[in-house]
């Protein structure tokens, strides 16, 4: 089962990946599987310190996506 | 003129009224971090009337501040943020107390200044500092909002309030490699303006008790885009047990000296 997600980058992923956003079709599988697969477009991704939110609510990444989703990467922020 | 005058047009609100400015004078709240985000927080507390605000920075004025530390003028520079940041609110609102601590929190004078206050605004502009003032606040149960900022985007949440979930449930340890700040990524100066007063804004709501707070999420604003979004964010099952977790903290506030 193909799913669309629509994904969010926020502050130094938006950076290390270049966008602020993105569609892609995914095959069923869990959060980590996704960001896997991402890797390959943006080499050092998985090594970042991020937050996953799936239609926004924080994740664990072990969960599956099994529809539709929206899914942010959330790093930590330290300006002030 | 009383202070019933000043504050007329908000007293006029009926979630605000007497009562609401009453609490509002009585509250103490503490803003650790006096640059953009605690400049922008620290105007609206004073002039809505909060009636103690404490003020914690170590650092004195430089002229790439004046941008966005909207406090402090030409002639500041090189003073300490903490002595010029009273002078301009007792300025701007003589009524309202200011306590100032001109130093660094640590996990040192960390729990006795916070315990002096009902809520902490989380200002700063380092990740130690943040933990730091989560778990102190976790061990002395006190509410605290969150702000933080990169180049065009914000963070803010309420954390540890009514039993919420704290930073460490969003981010439950620090990053493994350095985050960049305003002075190493650049800042367009009304983004730690606007998401100040966010902060304050919550500050407020707490205070008085009206609205849905922030807690229970982190809220994301998007400067380039205006997009506003809430992320929801569960509490952790370990956060009942901070003073585990202090000792790591600890080390890593005192690294941040050197």
């Amino acid at each position: 089962m193909i799913h669309k997600v629509h994904l969010k980058y926020f502050g130094q992923i938006a950076e290390f990946t270049g966008k602020t956003s993105e569609l892609l079709s995914f095959e069923s599988g869990s959060i980590t599987q996704l960001i896997t697969h991402l890797e390959k477009n943006y080499p050092g991704l998985t090594d970042q310190d991020f937050k996953v939110a799936v239609d926004q609510e924080i994740t664990d990444k072990n969960k599956t996506i099994t529809k539709d989703v929206e899914i942010a990467l959330l790093p930590p922020f330290a300006g002030g | 003129m009383d202070s019933q005058d000043k504050y007329i047009r908000q007293i006029e609100l009926s979630e605000i009224g007497l009562v609401g400015q009453k609490r509002l004078e009585q509250a103490r709240v503490l803003v650790v971090g006096a640059g953009g985000l605690g400049c922008s927080a620290l105007q609206y507390l004073a002039s809505t009337g909060v009636g103690t605000l404490g003020i914690v920075d170590f650092d004195t004025i430089a002229f790439s501040n004046l941008h966005r530390q909207i406090l402090y003028t030409i002639k500041d520079v090189g003073a300490p943020k903490v002595t010029v940041a009273k002078r301009q609110l007792a300025q701007l609102n003589p009524e309202c107390v200011i306590n100032t601590y001109n130093s660094l929190l640590t996990s040192k004078n960390a729990p006795e200044i916070i315990r002096d206050y009902d809520l902490i605004i989380d200002a700063t502009d380092m990740i130690p500092a943040r933990y730091l003032i989560n778990d102190i606040c976790l061990e002395l149960n006190k509410p605290f909002i969150y702000g933080a900022i990169y180049k065009y985007q914000g963070q803010v949440a309420v954390f540890n309030y009514k039993d919420g979930p704290s930073y460490r449930c969003l981010f439950p340890d620090p990053p493994k490699e350095k985050i960049q700040n305003c002075d190493q990524r650049g800042v367009l100066p009304v983004l730690p303006g606007i998401i100040g007063l966010m902060q304050a804004t919550e500050a407020i709501k707490i205070i008085i008790g009206f609205g849905t707070t922030l807690s229970g999420y982190v809220g994301l604003f998007d400067l380039a885009s205006m997009q506003w979004e809430r992320i929801k964010i569960k509490k952790r099952e370990t956060q009942a047990d901070p003073h585990k977790q202090k000792d790591t903290i600890r080390q890593t506030q005192s690294d941040s000296h050197h």
